[in-house]
């Protein structure tokens, strides 16, 4: 299963949360509407999800006006623009001529608009530098002419200074560079600098600004043109598109040009008006109504009406003391929360309280970063404004109190100064908060106990008490920073000390293209080697660590207070995430599907990822090589046969003893070798003196394979292959391989090294050998069991994710 | 919800009608001339004064009281008893 997948797996789980909470995907009861209150689950509440911003959907003119093309053009015309379209069209594309000023196209929808303009305008070598926040709308368009190759890359919000860095790198490769923003950003409310953009366009002839002013149109400037043009004047190189849908209450979308040459290029090239269907004609005759009024200046009396509303909803949110993330005079506001069972929770509390609220959530924002979005209205009241944000401000110690939550991690998820005084409420409330539990914390192995370390984790793979102890001394005191690691170990108890949790961490600098395709790991390399050998590298707080798998994190699902061992853990990350700045957060590796700490986890803010699979062959059980092969299956006999058997008496198998310094210099060298070639997992090249420790160290084990003298006519017949194995009780876990790859393909080394080593396991009486991720086809073959494995990951941004995330649209077109 | 003298202010009169009529309590009317007159209320914290064309039935302004001598203007008015135990309020 891809990333992707894994992704669109969280969003799953997330929608699904929400609509068994009942807070989303809800249907309205009533016959009618006619003011700014609906009925959801047989009560009123006052809408604040609306943004028909100047709650014209309710003006007589206009449904009198829609009322009336229907009844003279019909519920459609359902032709293509292509070849004709109602003369509503035209009135209206003038009628926004005159509100902009400028040549306008109108279409479908926002989506179906930038589809047309977006594939048109831009050509193949020209580049495209994205907002992390554009809409999503804008994403999709910009995915098809991904797809033919332009280069797209992404700057972090609003960061003017770094879009103008990108601009200074890409305008000696292309000779137009395209900036893609909104103008109101449709979660946080917050706005485009587009003082700065403006500037940029007058800087830099490359730059071209395409803009989508979806919240901003009507609710600003003059007739109604957006918060963009009200701001500054159309530019030759800039291209906006509006929604119709929200404060114009209509539908459909305008894209406005700054000549008629591109408006008709777009108009006659532009997929979606040649081929899909136009505007209803009921929409059409509301629009032709709408656009009246914006010339008008009773435009300018609705305007007032909104901003007085937003001022008293800032006004009221400041005197209520409510995290709000952004504020300005936009009606999109948005009071973080933090993680998502807190945002369930709030948006619960207050439909009980008669006011429907959006929840801000993943994929729309970072997972950590979810909130309450609500949207404020013309048809508002004050009343109705202040008694809504009293409603919350009464509910949000209640909820944070339910959901084990304080007022200080909401202000550092969002990186908010928290006021002095919720500082206090934090302190008392972790009063009320008990535990029945004790949390045992240490940095090294040797203060926890080994017995009752082995006895709970030490047979899952390599992070025994002595595989660890082995760890702490390699990734110490090196000169490299991704050879360092930090250790940490959690056990917690209940009354009667028994463990209910015990788990060991580590943080350490990672590539955070590990997960990705190949490819993407590929072009990341390509940038690294080129002088930025750190580039997409963070620093990861994991449960588990980068050389060891299996499951780390022991639970016992049986004790009552197992969520509440799991709440003390993710505390405490958040605590180590903050000591040792760690971008991301990883817990590793879960073996089987658990949908109680899968919902537990996402609601906490983590998302599901799927990381390779993991193998193991057991039970060891066969006396002989023939019994071996008689378990395995028939076409696995047959591969056997082919690709192993058939060169087993070629080789010379060895259990290293005492090696040399020359000999362990020569391991790492066929270490190397194979390194270059795994990018499916991309990690850190492993230190040198890793193999020089696992040499001396009694629980690992290195098996050395040379060709027999008559196959290898070197002058000295090194090994070609070596693997080293790491020791447990009951496992023979199968870690590190190194292989000379003029050999690979003649006499099948890696299937001879996977073979050799699970005899070898036998020999040892071992139960099982993990055969750990990746080369699923070769373990198969041997009987290994698939075991699936997922991890649940949370980061402080997603932008890094996002940059990764282009490239994989790219390297995917590219292949 | 207080609001102070300045955040009221800072809004336009269609709003601060809005105020009045749901936070505010109507001290005194006196005709001023022959299509106004100066309405007088106490909202949240202070005094504010509408100047009021009844012709037309609107307010034409509406400003918080800045000064405490303005109030002299009630001074004969039914109720300017009960009007001076308001303690006069800066903010």
């Amino acid at each position: 299963m891809s990333k992707q997948n894994a992704i669109i797996d969280t969003v799953f789980q997330v929608a699904t949360d929400a609509v068994n909470k009942g807070i989303a995907h809800l249907y309205t009861e009533d016959g009618q509407l006619f003011n700014n209150t609906i009925h959801l689950k047989g009560r009123e509440v006052v809408n604040f999800g609306s943004c028909s911003y100047l709650g014209l959907e309710f003006d007589e003119r206009m449904i009198t006006a829609s009322q009336e093309a229907v009844r003279n053009y019909g519920t459609t015309f359902a032709e293509s623009r292509a070849y004709v379209s109602i003369r509503h069209y035209e009135e209206l594309e003038n009628l926004f001529g005159k509100i902009f000023s400028y040549p306008s196209l109108v279409a479908q929808t926002t989506t179906l608009g930038h589809i047309a303009t977006i594939p048109v305008l831009v050509n193949d070598d020209d580049a495209i530098i994205l907002d992390h926040q554009v809409h999503n709308s804008v994403h999709t368009a910009v995915s098809i002419v991904k797809s033919r190759g332009v280069k797209v890359e992404m700057v972090r919000h609003n960061r003017i200074d770094m879009l103008e860095d990108r601009i200074k790198f890409l305008r000696q490769r292309h000779s137009r560079i395209w900036y893609m923003a909104d103008g109101i950003y449709s979660m946080y409310g917050d706005a485009s600098p587009v003082n700065e953009v403006h500037e940029l366009l007058n800087r830099y002839k490359e730059l071209y600004y395409y803009v989508d002013d979806a919240h901003g149109m009507s609710c600003f400037g003059k007739n109604g043109c957006g918060s963009v043009l009200s701001q500054l004047p159309m530019h030759d190189r800039m291209i906006l598109a509006s929604s119709l849908a929200k404060g114009f209450a209509t539908g459909g979308a305008v894209l406005v040009f700054p000549n008629k040459e591109l408006a008709g290029k777009v108009r006659k090239c532009g997929s979606s008006f040649i081929t899909s269907g136009p505007m209803q004609p009921c929409q059409l005759g509301a629009a032709i109504a709408a656009a009246k009024i914006h010339l008008t200046d009773e435009i300018y009396s609705l305007q007032d009406d909104l901003h007085e509303n937003i001022k008293f909803a800032n006004l009221m949110l400041k005197k209520y003391g409510l995290p709000v993330v952004a504020e300005t005079d936009s009606p999109v506001f948005f009071v973080g929360v933090g993680l998502p069972k807190l945002g369930y929770n709030m948006v619960r509390r207050m439909l009980d309280e008669g006011y429907y609220l959006n929840l801000g959530i993943f994929p729309a924002v970072p997972i950590k970063n979810t909130g309450i979005r609500f949207t404020i209205t013309r048809l508002h009241t004050f009343q109705q404004i202040e008694n809504m944000i009293a409603a919350m401000a009464e509910n949000f110690p209640k909820a944070l109190r339910e959901e084990e939550m304080t007022m200080e991690q909401i202000y550092h998820a969002f990186k908010m100064q928290s006021p002095e005084e919720k500082k206090m409420d934090t302190a008392i409330q972790s009063l009320f908060i008990k535990s029945e539990l004790t949390v045992q914390h240490t940095n090294t192995i040797a203060e926890i106990n080994k017995e009752e370390w082995n006895n709970l984790l030490g047979e899952r793979g390599t992070f025994d008490w002595g595989g660890m102890k082995f760890l702490e001394e390699t990734f110490s005191k090196n000169i490299l920073p991704e050879n360092n690691w930090d250790f940490d170990y959690v056990i917690i108890r209940d009354r009667a000390n028994q463990p209910v949790l015990a788990t060991l961490l580590t943080a350490s600098l990672c590539k955070e293209d590990m997960l990705a395709p190949a490819a993407v790991s590929e072009q990341v390399e390509q940038i690294r080697q080129n002088g930025n050998p750190y580039y997409l590298c963070s620093k990861v707080l994991s449960i588990g660590t980068p050389l060891t798998e299996g499951e780390h994190l022991f639970i016992d699902k049986t004790s009552p207070l197992w969520k509440e061992a799991m709440r003390i853990l993710l505390e405490k990350i958040s605590e180590l995430q903050e000591k040792y700045e760690a971008q991301s957060v990883l817990l590793r590796d879960f073996h089987s599907t658990d949908d109680e700490m899968d919902a537990f986890l996402i609601d906490n803010g983590y998302f599901k990822v799927t990381l390779p699979d993991n193998h193991y062959v057991e039970p060891l059980t066969w006396n002989n090589k023939e019994e071996f092969i008689s378990r395995l299956t028939k076409n696995s006999r047959e591969n056997f046969k082919r690709y192993i058997q058939r060169y087993e008496d070629k080789y010379e198998v060895e259990i290293a003893c005492n090696p040399t310094m020359k000999e362990i210099k020569h391991w790492y060298q066929l270490y190397l070798n194979v390194k270059e070639k795994s990018l499916e997992l991309n990690t850190f090249p492993l230190p040198f003196k890793l193999f020089e420790n696992m040499a001396k160290h009694e629980n690992w084990e290195a098996i050395t394979f040379r060709l027999k003298p008559e196959f290898d006519t070197r002058t000295e017949r090194k090994p070609i292959a070596v693997v080293f194995n790491y020791k447990t009780n009951t496992t023979y876990n199968f870690i590190i391989v190194g292989m000379d790859y003029h050999f690979l393909e003649e006499y099948k080394i890696y299937k001879q090294a996977l073979y050799r080593l699970i005899m070898r396991a036998r020999e040892l009486n071992k139960q099982k050998v993990s055969l750990g991720f990746t080369t699923s086809f070769e373990k198969r073959k041997l009987g290994a069991r698939i075991i699936p494995t997922t991890a649940y990951m949370q980061t402080k941004d997603n932008y890094n994710m996002a940059v990764l995330e282009t490239m994989n649209r790219t390297a995917a077109v590219k292949i | 919800m207080q609001l102070t003298k300045g955040e009221f202010s800072q809004f336009n009169l269609k709003s601060k009608m809005q105020l009045l009529n749901s936070d505010g309590i109507l001290l005194f009317k006196k005709k001023v001339n022959e299509q106004h007159e100066l309405q007088l209320f106490f909202i949240y914290n202070f005094f504010v004064e509408m100047f009021f064309n009844y012709y037309d039935n609107k307010a034409v302004n509406i400003e918080p009281v800045a000064d405490e001598k303005r109030l002299a203007f009630y001074r004969h008015d039914d109720g300017w008893d009960d009007l001076k135990q308001i303690k006069f309020s800066e903010n």
